[in-house]
């Protein structure tokens, strides 16, 4: 009788094993002969999303959701989970934009997200849909990142050249920006490679959010300033941006130069910020409807915010503990961009002028 | 009232006698049991000899007063691939029978004992290189040069840390 070895075992066991190893056993593992490679292919690939797992959306098969796991060690990604990241045409990555908090989780998720795209053949990819770092519903809080998903410098080595070939189908774009400006330099930096290679984009969002509660805070804006110079551009249908210095910069104006006769539905916030809503119709908003026809509204926040928009993105609606109370104005599309929780937790009213 | 005690034939024709609480650590035998009623025969397992049974006996034994599993693959069972110390004694064994005792393992569905012996072959490759990787296991690389290479610069991409 032949002696058993480790080729021989079947192969859900062999799948029970490598659950309890690391990435590098994995790698090491599919080295050692074709056989092992074949068997340590999937698990191999699953493990190079950690920490993120992957959530399906029945509703919608081609909807795919990433999120960080709650603790370090857990099963690996399904084959199957797996194969529906790879045909995926929206994907989200949804990560807490905690201040000062678990920053590290949103660098290891981009980097793991990164990892899962290059690891790809650009042709197995069907991305159209792109989110990433969306704050999740439900707040969880993390361990610490670092140990599991080590440093990776993405941009060298031809990941620089590879990444750009995955986005030729992408026509949705949307950015929240994380709270820790060590994960924003990266996402500014994977942002500007899609936009530069992205020639069907036609929405692209980008926002800040909890870091704005901090107007003195660093914000890079270096993805608007790329957009507003991006060459060729792409032929933008809809622009969301709160940015904190967006209705006052000049590139505001290149911005609504470049794109603003091709866009059906633009909005413009300076969240953090407190330009002086007369002012801003004083000084921009002429020359600004002049480059962008579908500008219409000029809405004031409660506490002096202001932002531009149209049409449509926001319209007034009761607040829903009070039919009969005051219009509020709401986003038109029920999504919680842009709204500020205050301390006791309830939304901010919002007062708006509309022009 | 069930008989407190089971009789197993092993695949090289070896009975072997143990208690039921002990038995019962395998799933497939519970619900055989359960099934069946009592029986007084021999119950034949064919996919394991003796040796193997026995050492699989040994552990149930051993592990006889531990919470039932709850057949969940839950993600606790695989935080760790730590091993407690009377379970890293048992799995010191050749590795011919450290495979058979995964297989018998899965087998008779018991997952405390799969889970000790994935976790051991996991620990043997754990830290090791390519080639530490065969002399461990007595691989072949079948692999050519050309085909290493191409492999190294496939994987570039995702493996450089």
């Amino acid at each position: 009788m032949d002696t058993l070895t480790l080729d021989d075992l079947p192969a859900e066991i062999f799948l029970l094993i490598t659950e309890h190893m690391d990435f590098e056993a994995l790698c090491a593992l599919g080295r050692v002969s074709k056989s092992m490679r074949e068997k340590a292919f999937a698990p191999w690939l699953g493990s190079l999303l950690h920490p993120l797992s992957i959530h399906l959306d029945v509703d919608n098969p081609k909807s795919v959701h990433l999120r960080p796991k709650e603790t370090k060690l857990v099963r690996r990604t399904l084959p199957e989970d797996y194969e529906a990241l790879q045909k995926a045409q929206q994907l989200v990555l949804e990560v807490h934009n905690h201040l000062w908090k678990n920053h590290d989780i949103t660098r290891a998720s981009l980097v793991a997200l990164t990892r899962f795209l290059l690891s790809n053949k650009p042709s197995a990819l069907q991305l159209q849909s792109l989110t990433l770092c969306a704050p999740p519903n439900i707040f969880k809080d993390f361990p610490h990142y670092d140990e599991v998903v080590p440093e990776i410098d993405l941009w060298d080595g031809g990941r620089r050249r590879r990444l750009s070939t995955l986005w030729v189908n992408l026509t949705q774009l949307i950015i929240h920006i994380p709270a820790s400006v060590h994960s924003e330099k990266l996402l500014d930096g994977m942002v500007c490679i899609i936009l530069d290679h992205a020639p069907r984009l036609q929405d692209f969002r980008f926002f800040y959010d909890r870091r704005l509660r901090h107007p003195q805070t660093w914000v890079s804006g270096l993805t608007i300033e790329h957009l507003a110079h991006l060459e060729p551009a792409p032929h933008l249908k809809r622009l969301e941006i709160n940015d904190p210095r967006a209705l006052l910069s000049a590139t505001i104006i290149n911005l609504f130069g470049k794109y603003g006769r091709s866009l059906e539905h633009i909005a413009v916030m300076t969240p953090g910020f407190n330009p002086n809503p007369d002012a801003v119709n004083r000084n921009r908003l002429p020359g600004l409807k002049a480059q962008c026809p579908v500008l219409k509204q000029l809405v004031y926040f409660e506490n002096g915010r202001v932002a531009l928009g149209g049409p449509e993105l926001w319209v007034q609606r009761p607040l829903a503990d009070d039919p009969d109370g005051p219009l509020s104005w709401v986003r038109a599309d029920g999504s919680k961009e842009w709204f500020f929780k205050a301390a006791n937790g309830r939304r901010r009213n919002i007062k708006a002028g509309l022009i | 009232m069930s008989a407190q005690m089971l009789t197993f034939l092993s695949n090289d024709g070896v009975e072997i006698t143990i208690a039921r609480d002990v038995a019962e650590r395998s799933v497939l035998i519970k619900n055989m049991l359960e099934d069946l009623g009592d029986t007084d025969e021999a119950i034949p397992i064919p996919n394991v000899n003796e040796a193997v049974l026995r050492k699989v006996i040994e552990w149930c034994e051993h592990h006889k007063g531990d919470p039932p599993s709850t057949g969940d693959d839950d993600d606790s069972r695989r935080k760790t691939t730590d091993i407690d110390e009377w379970d890293q004694k048992f799995m010191q064994v050749d590795q011919e029978m450290l495979f058979e005792i995964i297989l018998a393992a899965n087998y008779l569905d018991i997952k405390g004992l799969l889970d000790v012996g994935c976790k051991t072959v996991a620990n043997m490759i754990k830290g090791k290189s390519p080639e530490e990787i065969r002399k461990t296991f007595n691989i072949q690389n079948d692999f050519t040069p050309e085909e290493e290479d191409q492999i190294r610069r496939e994987n570039e991409w995702a493996e450089d840390r």
